[in-house]
């Protein structure tokens, strides 16, 4: 399931963000990416413990913090504090890769599984040419480009990569989760399920089916979920 | 400082990932005045992802200490199973994966089930490692690593502990056992490799853990582990420990026995940790105070363990004694300058004392009941010691991409002092039954001169490993060494040397899960500073190692792989037993030698550990005459005076116009040139499995296997003459030399089965050990000198209780 939630920042919060990203001090993209995928990564990162990065991460997780829908697809357990990183000039690409099963916080040694990895667009798509996400779907891949502000969630497991870009620059966080629920197939049956019983209560308000709906919702999900 | 488990590299491949937060478990912020909610978001609100508006701006200085601050109190610290998935070995932390050189490391969990006291009990899962018996030479923990000495090779926490003392395992972590010269890395050292033993360190969490254990033969331990955590980075860590052990052998005239008595007390104090200045205080003292078991005797005649005497017969008695105090204190300071690169100083002062009186046992005569051997005059091994250390270490490392390729750097510096003293004890009775001996702990003897060593090393050492190309990385690193040392011995020339030690590995891990390598390093050792000095000039001992190794991952991680083929030089080895008269044991040897190893989790309730390692030894040159240094005098009638204070059998002239130049021929009476090395078995292996069958229920099984292993002496030859007459006019020969054939003393091959069943809840548990499970006699340690070997356990039930909050 690849999900795009609009509007995660408000144009003020993208502002501040844009500002901070300016004064940054970029470094190579490399410097979080496995062995193998390292061979494929060519962009520019902001070091993690940059003050910028500090505070641009508040920014992001308070963001999240407020987006129903984000929570209810992603069903997160954990957070990898978010990166930010930037293709263009000659650093410009990340072939095609899959993300590391296990991200260890390098300050905190804490590891997360990623059962799940996001972007969140920071600049509008006429700033730049190319730079797509591509998610393979064994279908030639999807590309992804989408408005600053607005963020694509998009299982860990698929084979991605970023499209080089041949104008501007692309500038984007991305971070990965580690869910409640490991299984994609089982996370995305309790998003849609959630979500239908959302649009029962809507339409029927809190009817007694709505009720045995919603005990079924949290009975699956003590089933599946590892908390 | 020790490693910390809650710190580990970076991988994405290990599947028993912990369970702690990397930041606060994300809750959703339910935004004010909202209508209806998907289920998921509703159950998850009422918190935010961590980073309030507020919080967004927080200084980058507050942020540093994220890590600390998100480390919940009650996380679960993570915990190796069987295979260890971090080491600082290398000087800086790492997988033992990465590293192109066999590593074997006991984790806490196998010493756990295996209801492991001591530092030798633990290194029974150390496969190619045998036990040395003590008598005059080394005594305490000595052991044989790729049938090299080890004893001058212990470290704790990266720092040199090699003091003659019996070491405990209730503070420790884990050991891990680095093979191969290591000189480059830890300073002087043997072929055999490096058995680091890496202490308990405060965590940012609470936990406490209570064991109780009750067995056969007197058994008795209590252990406790508290871990309290007492501010945002700051935690407090002690171990305390109290174990008494009788044994199954006894003097059937007094009815003595082998005892140990032991006790300990480990407190580390955590300052500013997982921040960027991080600071470990520590401070450990553990007392012994053992009836020390000097075993049984080989018989004269067969070589083999006799059978004139049981082998449950002591020959020690209730005087006698084997008493230490040992205390070390370190503190520990660690800068990180970034997530990749930091700074770490440790300072240490330790002092160990030890004084005792041991039995050795006789092949002909009964136990008596006074500490002496029939008519024999002899009294037994006595020694008072007391060494005493000042370490300084300060390592920086640092991973950077430079010239377009990724450099993991280190470099750093050392400054080691060393006291050491060491005398016999005052005999304050007699040396017959009428009046029998009698010593007490720490009298020395007021005759005869100490041996005293002090000395001071000053070490720099720098090392890269470059990824050259994708996959493919080399290691190379240098070490010098400066040591400028006094000994006590008349005869002995000031100790100075300065000595470089090389490291080089090639590696390539064509997959993350897959390393191939190929590796050389270096060490040398005066060995003046662990036993005593004799002979006179010799170089240092120099070791090489050569190593073509493998290492495979599988399960995700889950379960190691190795195996190592290998070859092993030395030169120059030394004799570590003061009861012989030669210095030298051999001039060079090898061992070549392949190991296999697999550690970790094939299921989800199945665990294994398992080792073998294979070893051809060989002594190529027992050395027969080298000319050393200028002979004193030759007299009129061609009588070879020795050099001062080394006159004696073994040396002697060579020929008549050689004059001048001291020879020193060291050619046994029973030569040993082509035959295996002393206890170097050709096999040794070792397994531990454990599975779970049933809900908190787990049972576990394992056997350790060592081939025959050789005790002989090297004895000197008789007096040399000159011929007169004949073609040889004017030549020496020697007297007894190489004449006798080679008749080495053997321990025989044995198997040892060991089981566990357990209990285990979450707060609570109840285990049950069950030492050598089919009652064998056993021989486990072997006097190198020959002479004796110590039978190890008979069948011993151990109960074990945990209770942890």
């Amino acid at each position: 399931m690849i999900l795009h939630l609009p509007k995660i920042l408000d144009p003020d919060q993208l502002a501040r963000c844009r500002a901070l990203l300016a004064e940054a001090e970029w470094a190579d993209g490399r410097i979080t990416a496995g062995t193998q995928a390292a061979t494929a990564k060519n962009n520019r990162q902001l070091p993690e413990d940059s003050p910028q990065a500090q505070t641009l991460r508040g920014i992001v997780l308070e963001a999240l913090s407020r987006n129903a829908q984000f929570f209810t697809a992603a069903l997160p357990k954990r957070i990898y504090p978010p990166l930010f990183n930037r293709y263009g000039d000659t650093a410009n690409s990340f072939g095609n890769h899959v993300d590391n099963a296990i991200r260890t916080h390098p300050a905190s040694a804490q590891h997360v599984r990623t059962d799940l990895s996001f972007t969140l667009f920071l600049n509008d798509p006429e700033e730049y040419d190319g730079g797509e996400l591509v998610i393979e779907d064994g279908f030639g891949g999807r590309p992804v480009k989408l408005p600053a502000g607005d963020l694509i969630l998009y299982p860990s497991y698929s084979v991605h990569r970023v499209e080089p870009v041949t104008r501007g620059a692309r500038l984007a966080c991305f971070s990965w989760l580690e869910s409640m629920v490991r299984e994609p197939q089982r996370r995305e049956l309790l998003y849609e399920l959630d979500m239908a019983i959302l649009s029962l209560r809507q339409e029927q308000g809190e009817t007694d089916t709505a009720v045995r709906l919603t005990s079924c919702y949290h009975n699956l999900l003590r089933m599946c979920a590892m908390v | 400082m020790s490693l910390q488990k809650n710190k580990r590299p970076a991988r994405g491949r290990r599947s028993h990932i912990d369970q702690a937060s990397c930041i606060p478990v994300p809750r959703f912020a339910k935004p004010a005045g909202a209508a209806l909610l998907p289920l998921g978001a509703m159950m998850l609100a009422g918190w935010s992802l961590g980073a309030s508006a507020d919080e967004a701006k927080k200084s980058a200085e507050d942020e540093k200490l994220m890590a600390t601050v998100n480390v919940s109190a009650d996380a679960d610290i993570p915990q190796d199973g069987l295979r260890a998935t971090v080491t600082r070995v290398g000087k800086t932390l790492q997988d033992p994966h990465d590293i192109p050189q066999a590593v074997t490391t006991v984790t806490n969990k196998i010493m756990e089930e295996q209801q492991v006291g001591s530092l030798r009990e633990a290194l029974r899962n150390v496969s190619g490692l045998t036990f040395n018996a003590a008598e005059g030479g080394r005594s305490g923990d000595n052991m044989m690593l790729r049938g090299f000495y080890t004893f001058g090779d212990i470290y704790l926490d990266g720092i040199r502990d090699t003091a003659q003392y019996n070491r405990e395992t209730f503070n420790l972590e884990q050991v891990d056992v680095l093979r191969g010269s290591a000189a480059m890395l830890f300073g002087r050292g043997q072929a055999g490799g490096v058995i680091n033993q890496v202490s308990k360190t405060s965590l940012l969490t609470d936990r406490h853990k209570l064991t109780a254990s009750l067995g056969s033969y007197d058994y008795g331990e209590v252990t406790g582990d508290f871990n309290k955590r007492l501010g945002d980075t700051t935690a407090l860590r002690v171990n305390a420990m109290k174990r008494d052990e009788g044994s199954w052998r006894s003097n059937p005239t007094t009815g003595a026995g082998p005892e140990v008595h032991r006790d300990g007390l480990a407190v580390s104090l955590g300052l500013g940790l997982s921040t960027w200045d991080e600071v470990i205080l520590s401070h450990i003292v553990t007392r012994t105070d053992d009836e020390p078991d000097y075993g049984f005797s080989f018989d004269n005649t067969t070589h083999r363990p006799n059978t004139n005497f049981s082998p449950s017969n002591y020959w020690g008695v209730d005087k006698n004694f084997d008493e230490s105090d040992t205390s070390i204190t370190t503190a520990t300071y660690s800068h990180r300058f970034s997530p990749k690169s930091e700074w770490r100083t440790q300072l240490r002062y330790a002092d160990y004392e030890r004084s005792y009186w041991a039995r050795t046992p006789s092949a002909t005569d009964a136990p008596g009941s006074n500490g002496l051997n029939g008519a024999s005059t002899n009294t037994g091994p006595t020694r008072a010691m007391d060494y005493e250390t000042l370490t300084l270490q300060s390592d920086f490392n640092s991973a950077f991409q430079a010239w377009g390729m990724k450099h993991e750097f280190l470099a750093g510096f050392e400054y080691l002092h060393e006291d050491s003293f060491r005398h016999s004890l005052q005999n304050l009775g007699g040396t017959n039954a009428g009046n029998p001996p009698l010593y007490l702990p720490y009298v020395i003897s007021t005759t005869g001169t100490p041996v005293r060593f002090d000395g001071k090393s000053y070490a720099v050492y720098a090392q890269d490993t470059v990824e050259f190309r994708p996959h493919w990385k080399a290691t190379l690193g240098l070490r010098r060494d400066e040591l400028d040392a006094e000994y006590s011995s008349t005869n002995s020339p000031k100790l100075s040397f300065g000595e470089w030690s090389l490291r080089t590995g090639l590696s390539w891990q064509p997959t993350e899960e897959t390393h191939y390598y190929l590796s050389f390093s270096d060490s040398f050792s005066p060995t003046a500073d662990l036993y005593q000095l004799s002979g006179g000039e010799l170089p240092p001992e120099r070791s090489q190692v050569y190593e073509l190794g493998g290492k495979w991952l599988f399960i995700h991680g889950d379960l190691a792989f190795r195996a190592a083929l290998y070859r092993a030089e030395k030169q120059w080895e030394r004799n570590t037993d003061l009861e012989s008269t030669a210095a030298l044991l051999s001039r060079e040897r090898h061992t070549h030698g392949l190991e296999l190893e697999l550690a970790g989790r094939i299921t989800e309730n199945w665990e294994v550990f398992a080792g073998l390692a294979l070893m051809d030894a060989k002594i190529d040159d027992q050395y027969d005459g080298e000319a050393l240094g200028t002979f004193a005098a030759v007299t009129a009638n061609g009588t070879a005076a020795g050099p001062t204070g080394l006159a004696g059998a073994g040396y002697a002239p060579g020929e008549a116009a050689d004059a001048g130049q001291i020879v020193y021929r060291n050619r046994s009476q029973q030569t040993s040139e082509g035959q295996r090395p002393r206890n170097t078995p050709r096999y040794t292996a070792n397994l531990w499995t454990t599975y779970k069958f049933a809900p908190g229920w787990k049972s576990g099984l394992g056997f350790e296997t060592k081939g025959s292993r050789y005790g002989y002496g090297i004895g000197t030859c008789g007096a040399a003459t000159q011929a007169t007459t004949g073609a040889n006019a004017g030549m020496w020969s020697y007297g007894n030399c190489s004449t006798a054939a080679f008749a080495p003393n053997v321990a025989p091959a044995y198997v040892r089965w060991d089981a566990m069943f357990a209990y285990e809840q979450k707060k609570w548990s109840v285990r049950l050990n069950i030492q050598n499970l089919l009652d064998e006699v056993y021989y486990d340690a072997i006097y190198d000198n020959g002479g004796f070997t110590v039978p190890g356990t008979r069948r011993k039930f151990i109960l074990t209780g945990e209770f942890k909050f």
